[in-house]
């Protein structure tokens, strides 16, 4: 990993056309801005990390897959009786 | 090709309905081709069978039987990878999360699964908004009726 020091107002530019500045520093808490193009996906770490917990609970077998359906639809109409 | 995802026999899945998911599922990167299947015409769910793994598939389903409205931006990154030309090419499906034998159903909103459907094209993306979470409860009025069983027919 690469590690620089920065101070507030200073900037990383990786690949020449993103920017990251750090703007304030407050305690623990440090907030960046990020310039970036468009096609450019930038995410929080935790919001992949929920996803793929989701992910993992949704995962199901194939030949499960008449039954999976029965059960939504009967765990249904228990839910609206 | 001949998969082998149906409890009593084998389904013919055709090459040209296999979809390309190139960066595959998140947190699953080896998951890349995928067919989709209807349970039955009137179903807002279907099946997301993998073609790598043939043994696993997701249930996913239409937006409307968690949420009404559910606006999604999709970014220039995720309409080049899906080679989409106009947005009506785009069709969003969410992933659904099946617990406690159907009676705890939920949604994943946060990370919609996009497709083209021409070009045989999906991505999984990430919705960065705090309207939506990964654990979103079926919609009481889902339009599934309660006499649905007629409808329970696995249309391959």
């Amino acid at each position: 990993m690469l590690v620089l020091t920065r101070k507030i107002n200073e900037k990383i530019v990786i690949s020449a056309d993103i920017v990251v500045t750090v703007l304030t520093v407050d305690g623990d808490q440090v907030r960046l801005g990020i310039e970036a193009p468009s096609d450019i996906s930038v995410h929080r770490q935790e919001v992949f990390d929920e996803i793929i917990r989701s992910n993992r609970q949704a995962i199901q077998k194939s030949n499960n897959r008449a039954d999976i359906l029965q059960s939504i639809l009967s765990g249904r109409s228990k839910g609206n009786g | 090709m001949k998969i082998g995802s149906s409890r009593f026999d084998e389904v013919e899945i055709d090459d040209k309905d296999v979809m390309n998911f190139e960066r595959g599922i998140i947190g699953f990167p080896s998951l890349k081709r995928f067919v989709l299947m209807d349970f039955s015409d009137s179903s807002p769910f279907h099946w997301l069978q993998s073609i790598d793994e043939p043994e696993v598939g997701f249930v996913v389903s239409d937006p409307g039987v968690f949420i009404e409205n559910y606006v999604v931006n999709i970014d220039d990154d995720t309409k080049q990878l899906l080679r989409v030309d106009k947005d009506s090419e785009m069709v969003v499906m969410i992933v659904v999360t099946v617990k406690d034998g159907g009676r705890d159903v939920s949604g994943n909103l946060m990370g919609p699964i996009i497709v083209n459907a021409d070009k045989r094209l999906g991505c999984q993306v990430v919705i960065n908004t705090p309207d939506y979470n990964t654990r979103t409860p079926m919609k009481n009025d889902a339009g599934i009726g309660r006499s649905s069983k007629a409808n329970i027919g696995v249309a391959v």
